[in-house]
Parts: structure tokens; sequence; C-alpha cells
């Protein structure tokens, strides 16, 4: 056991380390009340110290967290970025008869990839959005929403990433929103399973933004694909 | 790296309960809980014969049999003789899934990742760092002189024990004879120009390429190419981000440039970077090796004859370091004193710092300050580190003078300037001043 010892002054600070931006788009429409929600803020605040626990493991990279809660309209949840090792994540509450929109949530999500928001130098950000239904958006929404998020070079060029609650959740709305043929929506079939699929989703993110990453390489390790595997694999939604 | 549990079942690795079976011999090693995984392959606490171990199994896949070859390779071959290498014992295979592992110590927990101290939240002392790097250079010099190369030098690789200033060197999956092909390349920072350029592969030289970004890392907390105009190259605009991979070969790779190129300053340190306040306050002998390593050093790959930095140099460059290791005087805070600089300034108080006493011996020049430690390798040129022959303590009657404390089983002679000559028994302590030594075997003399 290390004694610890009273701080001595020193000529300098640590290593600079480059920027890696979180941002959780969580659906919070009427359908995700009770256990769900629930689950969520759980596995939400369980996936926090692990991603911590890794920044604190490496030094290229700090971690920031931001997240947008969408149902019929988005809101920041956390608008600014928040270092990873000092949040405290106040729980989601699902909104009374809302909806599923999620084009309008990429729009607002794209505002914070604009120009002199992202740091030059920082990696490329992640986008994780988790939904447990099909999107609701009026005709042509959902599309200019992720049109809005792509506009953005920091948009396009960001790790996205999507969970969906049980089976159903899933859809050509989530692929698009990857789009990333190599990288399958990850599902969590019970509210069990949300909590162990976002943590894979943060390892996910964090092996991928590590400078010199293969990302499809490591997707492919990380969500399948490989040859070799077992068929077994490919039969499950999700490979991690 | 932070464990997940329960996810490894759908990816053919290995689970807690399962036994798997040792190449040699065909003894059975029983698989514990996870340790840690990675892109290869998954790290988990074993026990074999009632022993604990760690074996990593690697995810079976393209290359899968090319890698367990070449680690049979370095099990037939047995690790280098330097005790930092976590080291492959013996091939392990399952009878319920294809693939292989292995099976290699299990590191103590006592050793940790090195990012603390990079991040500084940790604060050891200039005499940890010091030694730190110099065991770093010692256990990759007892690589390198057995004729292997490391390849994948980075932090990652590498732990240590801060209270002892332990190191331990991990994943030695990637080792392999200097020369040989390989399909590893390194890890982007730490990466050898020639290589990021696609012009060669990891050797013992871009080894040396490695190692000096390592350490310069620890001393300095920066990388030395990321400089103002490396930084220039980063940006979200023009339609898009420039891949990590063409950032690492343009700034690293095709146009490196060192933060302080003595005869280009272009690349300076960015504005508040902390390369730029930690740099000055080390001695010249240091800041040369650093600026051979990446004037020279970038360009001129070879071992012979002035390109990369030599273990050889780093060596004597990280012991002095450690046996420069003082305090300010007048502000207390931790020095290194620059032997060969006149007129040298405290870098927190700015005033002039007198020449502190030095203890000339065979195997270095050592700062007599509160701490310091005299070794058997500063007598015997014997590389005992660790074994003390004599403490620098403060002067319980004298505030800002030290005594020296005989830790040996000999009696010394010494002949202080101007004084007659006295005897200093086993445990017995004397005030530092000029004087000549004579410790038995041989003499130093203090300035």
């Amino acid at each position: 056991m290390v004694t610890p010892t009273p701080t001595i002054k020193m000529p300098g600070g640590g290593i600079a380390r480059r920027p890696l931006h979180f941002i959780i788009l969580a659906d919070c429409s009427w359908g995700m009340k009770g256990e769900k929600i629930q689950a969520l803020n759980y596995a939400i605040a369980d996936m926090m110290p692990h991603l911590a626990a890794w920044e604190r493991d490496q030094e290229q990279a700090q971690v920031f967290i931001r997240a947008v809660a969408f149902a019929t309209e988005p809101r920041w949840h956390i608008a600014d970025p928040t270092p990873v090792s000092s949040l405290r994540w106040k729980p989601l509450q699902p909104v009374p008869k809302g909806l599923t929109n999620m084009g309008a949530a990429f729009a607002l999500a794209a505002e914070a990839m604009a120009p002199g928001r992202i740091e030059r130098r920082a990696l490329r950000p992640a986008l994780l959005l988790i939904t447990d239904g099909l999107a609701t958006d009026p005709p042509g929404k959902f599309e200019a929403g992720l049109n809005a998020l792509m506009a953005q070079p920091a948009g396009r060029a960001a790790l996205r990433l999507s969970i969906a609650i049980g089976r159903d959740a899933q859809s050509d709305a989530l692929d698009k929103f990857i789009g990333d043929p190599s990288v399958p929506v990850l599902v969590a079939n019970s509210t069990e399973e949300i909590a162990n699929r976002l943590v894979a989703a943060s390892l996910a993110v964090s092996r991928m933004s590590e400078v010199g990453a293969d990302r499809s390489a490591v997707a492919r390790r990380l969500f399948g694909g490989q040859e070799g595997v077992s068929q077994r694999i490919f039969d499950q939604d999700t490979i991690i | 790296m932070p464990a997940a549990e329960g996810i490894d079942e759908m990816d053919g690795l290995i689970q807690p309960g399962q036994t798997l079976r040792m190449d040699r011999g065909g003894a059975l090693v029983v698989v514990e809980n996870l340790l840690g995984q990675g892109s290869q392959g998954v790290v988990h606490q074993a026990r074999l014969g009632g022993a604990p171990f760690a074996v990593k199994w690697i995810r079976y896949g393209p290359g899968s049999d090319d890698l367990r070859k070449s680690i049979s390779v370095l099990i037939q071959r047995g690790k280098p003789p330097h005790r930092s290498f976590v080291w492959p014992i013996d091939l392990v295979t399952s009878d319920q899934m294809p693939g292989f592992g292995y099976l290699m110590p299990l590191l103590e927990s006592r050793f940790g990742s090195l990012a603390p101290i990079l991040n500084m939240e940790s604060n050891p002392s200039f005499r940890a760092v010091a030694t730190i790097g110099r065991e770093l250079v010692d256990a990759f010099s007892a690589l390198h002189a057995a004729g292997l190369c490391y390849r994948d030098i980075s932090f990652g690789n590498l732990r240590v024990d801060q209270e002892h200033c332990d190191v331990a060197i991990i994943d030695n999956d990637n080792v392999g004879v200097d020369g040989d092909p390989t399909l590893v390349k390194g890890t982007g920072p730490f990466m050898a120009p020639e290589i990021l350029r696609d012009e060669a592969l990891p050797s013992t030289a871009t080894d040396l390429h490695s190692l000096a970004v390592l350490l310069f890392y620890l001393l300095m907390h920066g990388h030395p190419l990321l400089g103002i105009r490396a930084d220039a190259s980063y940006t979200w605009d023009h339609g898009g981000h420039i891949s990590e991979t063409e950032l690492l070969v343009r700034n690293f790779g095709v146009h490196p440039l060192f933060i302080f190129d003595p005869d280009d300053r272009s690349n300076g340190p960015l504005p508040g970077d902390s390369v730029a306040a930690w740099w000055p306050i080390y001695p010249l002998q240091v800041r040369r090796a650093f600026t051979q390593a990446f004037t020279k050093g970038l360009h001129d790959a070879s071992l012979y004859g002035g390109g990369r930095v030599l273990e050889g140099t780093w060596k004597p460059v990280l012991l002095g370091l450690h046996d420069s290791v003082g305090a300010c005087p007048a502000c207390g805070v931790p020095v290194y004193y620059d032997l060969e600089t006149h007129g040298q300034r405290c870098w927190q108080c700015r005033d002039v710092m007198p020449p502190p006493p030095t203890l000339k011996a065979p195997g270095g020049t050592l700062v007599l300050s509160d701490g310091a430690t005299l070794t058997r390798h500063h007598l015997f040129r014997d590389r005992e580190f660790r074994t003390a022959c004599a403490s620098v303590e403060p002067h319980p009657g004298r505030p800002g003078r030290v005594i020296l404390r005989n830790l040996t089983d000999q009696t010394w002679t010494v002949v202080p300037d101007g004084e007659d000559p006295k005897r200093v028994a086993p445990s017995q302590r004397m005030a530092v001043r000029p004087m000549q030594i004579d410790f038995g075997k041989v003499r130093g003399r203090i300035s």
C-alpha cells in the first residue's frame, strides 16, 4: 500500500490528452416507462465506472459525456461535456405520451458537432443511440435529422452505435444511423441485458478510438464476423 | 483494462471453471476469473497445481496459427535475463473449443498502469521517475542483447509498482528475433518514422525509437514530435476529418520534427503544453540524448554510428539523472542539479543555486542531498543499484547541511581538507565537507 505523501510542487502538469466525446441519445418515449427506463438509468450509471477505469489506465484520451433525452421532442439532458470521472448521472424520466422521434434528436446532436464545438485535436466522437421502439418520425424528418448530423464533418466521422431494447426495436432506421454494415445493432433482449450491452458498447468505443486502431478489425473482433468463429455466433443478434 | 463479465461465451473464449491442458506434460490448468481483455484475446487468472498463474487465450482466427508458432519459439527460448518480463511458460489447449492459449506468471497486484504518472494523478519523486526510466531501459536492453526485439513498445504493455520502482513488461506475444518478418507494426505515437512510411518492419532499431518516445513521455509529459506544426494538421474543417493513420504518417513519419530541434523551431511546443515547463529543468546531458534521438535518430535508424540512441547511452544518462536529484536551498522544491552548468537557477523561485556537495566515486558522481543513497554500483560498478553503502541525511545540528551515514561493514578512513585523517565506523555518521574518502577497496572524493 503506498502511503500518501504531501503534494510537492511540480514544474509542470501531465500529458495533454485528446478529448473523446461520448454522446448518449436516450429514448424517453412513453413506451420506456417503468422497468425499461429504470434499467436504462441503472445501465448508464453502471457503464460510467468502466469508461472511467479505461480512461485511468491509458494516457492518450480523456472522456467527456453528454446526453440527449428524446421523445416527441429532444432536449439536452447533459449539455456540457462532462469528464466521465466526475459525472453524476441524473436519472432520465419518460415523457407522458411521448413518441420516438429520432430525426430531431440527431439534429440536436448535430449542433454539438458544429465547427468549433469539437476540439481540433479531439478523437472521433461517439454517438450511442438507445431505444426500445421504431422511429415515429413524420415523413422525411428522420432523414433530415440524419443528414444534419452527416453534414458536420465531426458527425460524419463519429462512431455511431445503437442499442435496441427488445428484438422488436431493431430496424432499418438503426442500421442507417450506424451506417456501417460491419457493426450490427446491439440488442438487449431483456432489461438485465441493457447494462451488459452498454458496457460492451463503451469498451468498443474506447478501443476504436485508440490511436492507430484498425476500426473494422476491432469491430469485427468485438461484434463478430470473423472466419473460423463458430456458426452459433452468427445466429445471435449481438456478438461481443 | 476493465473486465466485462458474462459476454465471453458468445465469442469462443474460455470461461471460469474450464480446464485447459498444458502442451508439455499435459498438466491441467483450471481457468478462474477474467483479469482483462484486449483485441487479441482474454487474460484470466488460473490455477496449476494449487498455485496461481495467468492464462491468455487467443481469439481464434486468421493469424492465430502463426502466433502459436512464434509463441512456441519464445517458450523454447526462455525469458531474457531480466525479472521484468512476464514471459509465456507453456501453450495450453482446450478439449471444448479450437484455438490455444498460454500460461504465464500472474502479475502481482502491486503493479499498475503508468497512466497515473503521465497524467500527474500520482506524483512519484524525481528519484522514482529516474529509477523507473532506468529499469525500463535495463529491461529492453536485456531483450535486445539477446537478439530479440519487442516490436510494440507502448504504455499499454508496461506496468509499474510506484512504491518500489519496479517495472513489468507484459504482453510479450509480439517479441521476435530482430530482423524477422512480422505482422505487428506497433502503436501509433511510438512507431518509428520508417515504419510509418512503410519502409521498414519493427526491429531493435525501431524499438529504440519507441523507447526514446517512452522516456520522453515519462520525463517531459508530452510527445516529442507533437508541436504547433503537427497540431495544425488536426482539423474538422474542409469536408472532413483526416484519419488518425494519415495524421500519424504525416506528422511522425514523413515530416517528423522535434519540438526542441535546435536548428528548426517551427514545430515548437504548443502554448500551455506541459513539455515546455518540464524540458528546461533537466540537466544538459539528458536533453542532449533526447535531441540526438529526435534529430539525427529520426532519419538515421542505424544502431552503429550515431543514429538511434542505444541503451548503453540511456543507462548512464538515467543513472546520472538519479544521482543529480536535490532540493533548492532557498525554497525546497525538488531539482535536478546540472553539474555542467554554472549559475543554475531554481525552476520555482528562480534563485541561483550554489553548487551542491558531490561525491565522485568510480561508478558516478552523486549529489549529496537529503535522501540520496550511495550504492554498491557507485563504488564497485557492479549494477547493484539497490544495495546501499551510505545514506545522506539532514545534519541534526546544522540546518541546511547533511551527513553521510556508513551503511557498510567496513570502517572508512576520511581525510577532510585541512583536517587530520579520521575513521568512520559502520553505522557512524560524518558531516559532509570536502574530503578524500577511503571506503576500503575504493576511494572517492567529496567536493
